[in-house]
């Protein structure tokens, strides 16, 4: 019924390779001499790329080790001048803050950190020889960080804000609300004794405040950033966030009174 | 010799608990490394050299305190004695055994520090329980990985 002869079939092929070659043959009235040998081309310049990888395939072995060593060492040192880079940023922000600082101020390095659960603390790179001395203040250009407890020659402990043995008098700057300000051993502080009255919102700032000797006032504690009821539900309390990053200090400075 | 290399695989122990490894504390707790390293001395070698190396431990944790208690000094050495005359009763060979033992002298030890700093200064009871709970899991959770190095070591 459906039977094709074969010169039919001659014919039906040769209208199909027609069809299908429409668009090469439009393609060619653009550019034809580049259309026409782009194949052919392209096509024997990968043999001859596979050919070249073949016979010189030890040499680009080689050639590619030596490569992914220099990427490496690129790598080291680009992690390098990132963390030079960050320094730099770092201690630009602190002299700054130096420099307008009214305070006088001994700049030190974080060497160690407490190692255990039950406090928090640090050690620094300086101590008595540099002038540092038990009870002196440490803060960064964020804002207050702890206090000196402990000195040796060249060496001293600081007590970070968020201990919870530390306690620091502070007040909201907005409204003058004192409180006393606690560590939580994590991210956060927790400012007590708060009437139930008082006038203190989310995002406040608290300072330290005279009334407490061993800080000088107005050091930026931290923010409000929750409030709650005490449990025995005459006072209620705020949750500060630190102003200083107490968990990745590198640099800090110390107040020499 | 390798009871010297020991020695400095436990001050290395000691230098990463001092040092500000971020990721190592998630809830803001660190794995008591020091105490791992005193009762892997205590299961992995004989009494003596265990028991200095557990006042050792003990001295460098306390030195890098703040509170001025020599607790660690006392109660490290207490343990190793403790977990030695244990594991004549009981067999330590168990893997499972030397974390539940890690665990056990953990929070004892946890229990106790902790009782010793709220005697200091107060320290609220949530904060008591997270690290006395959480420090005491992350600890035993941290203490095959040590018991392992502790083996390389010796099977060096």
């Amino acid at each position: 019924m459906f039977k094709i002869s074969k010169q039919n079939l001659k014919y039906l092929f040769a209208a199909l390779i027609f069809v299908i070659s429409i668009p090469y043959l439009i393609s060619l009235s653009s550019n034809p001499l580049q259309k026409t040998t782009k194949t052919p081309i392209s096509l024997f310049c990968l043999l001859q790329r596979e050919a070249r990888g073949l016979l010189f395939y030890h040499r680009n072995y080689l050639e590619n080790e030596r490569l992914r060593n220099e990427n490496y060492l690129i790598r080291g040192k680009f992690t390098e001048f990132k963390e030079l880079y960050q320094e730099n940023a770092r201690l630009k922000n602190l002299l700054v803050f130096k420099k307008k600082s009214s305070f006088k101020l001994i700049a030190a390095r974080v060497i160690a950190r407490a190692p255990d659960n039950w406090s928090s603390s640090l050690l620094i790179d300086k101590g008595r020889y540099q002038g540092i001395r038990k009870g002196m203040v440490a803060i960064n250009y964020q804002g207050l960080v702890g206090k000196v407890v402990e000195t040796g020659d060249s060496i001293s402990k600081i007590v970070l804000v968020n201990d919870p043995g530390l306690g620091i008098s502070g007040i909201i700057q907005r409204t003058r609300q004192e409180g006393l300000v606690n560590g939580t051993l994590g991210g956060n502080l927790i400012m007590r004794y708060l009437p139930e009255d008082a006038d203190i919102s989310v995002g406040d700032t608290v300072v330290t405040s005279e009334l407490s000797q061993s800080y000088p006032k107005g050091l930026i504690i931290g923010k409000v950033t929750n409030l709650g009821k005490e449990f025995s539900g005459l006072n209620r309390y705020a949750v500060i966030k630190p102003a200083a990053e107490l968990s990745n200090i590198e640099e800090l400075l110390v107040i020499v009174p | 010799m390798k009871k010297w290399l020991f020695v400095f695989f436990t001050l290395c122990l000691g230098v990463l608990q001092i040092s500000p490894l971020g990721a190592l504390t998630p809830f803001n707790i660190k794995p008591d490394l020091l105490l791992i390293a005193a009762l892997s001395a205590v299961f992995f070698f004989e009494f003596k050299y265990a028991f200095f190396l557990s006042v050792f431990c003990g001295l460098f944790k306390d030195v890098f305190l703040v509170y001025p208690l020599t607790l660690n000094t006392f109660l490290f050495a207490l343990w190793s004695f403790v977990v030695f005359k244990a594991a004549k009763e009981i067999s330590t060979e168990n893997i499972l055994v030397k974390i539940g033992v890690v665990f056990l002298v953990a929070l004892l030890q946890n229990i106790i520090t902790g009782i010793a700093c709220s005697y200091a200064g107060l320290i609220p009871l949530g904060i008591y329980l997270r690290v006395v709970i959480l420090g005491s899991i992350y600890t035993a959770a941290v203490s095959p990985l040590v018991f392992k190095l502790t083996k390389k070591i010796l099977d060096r």
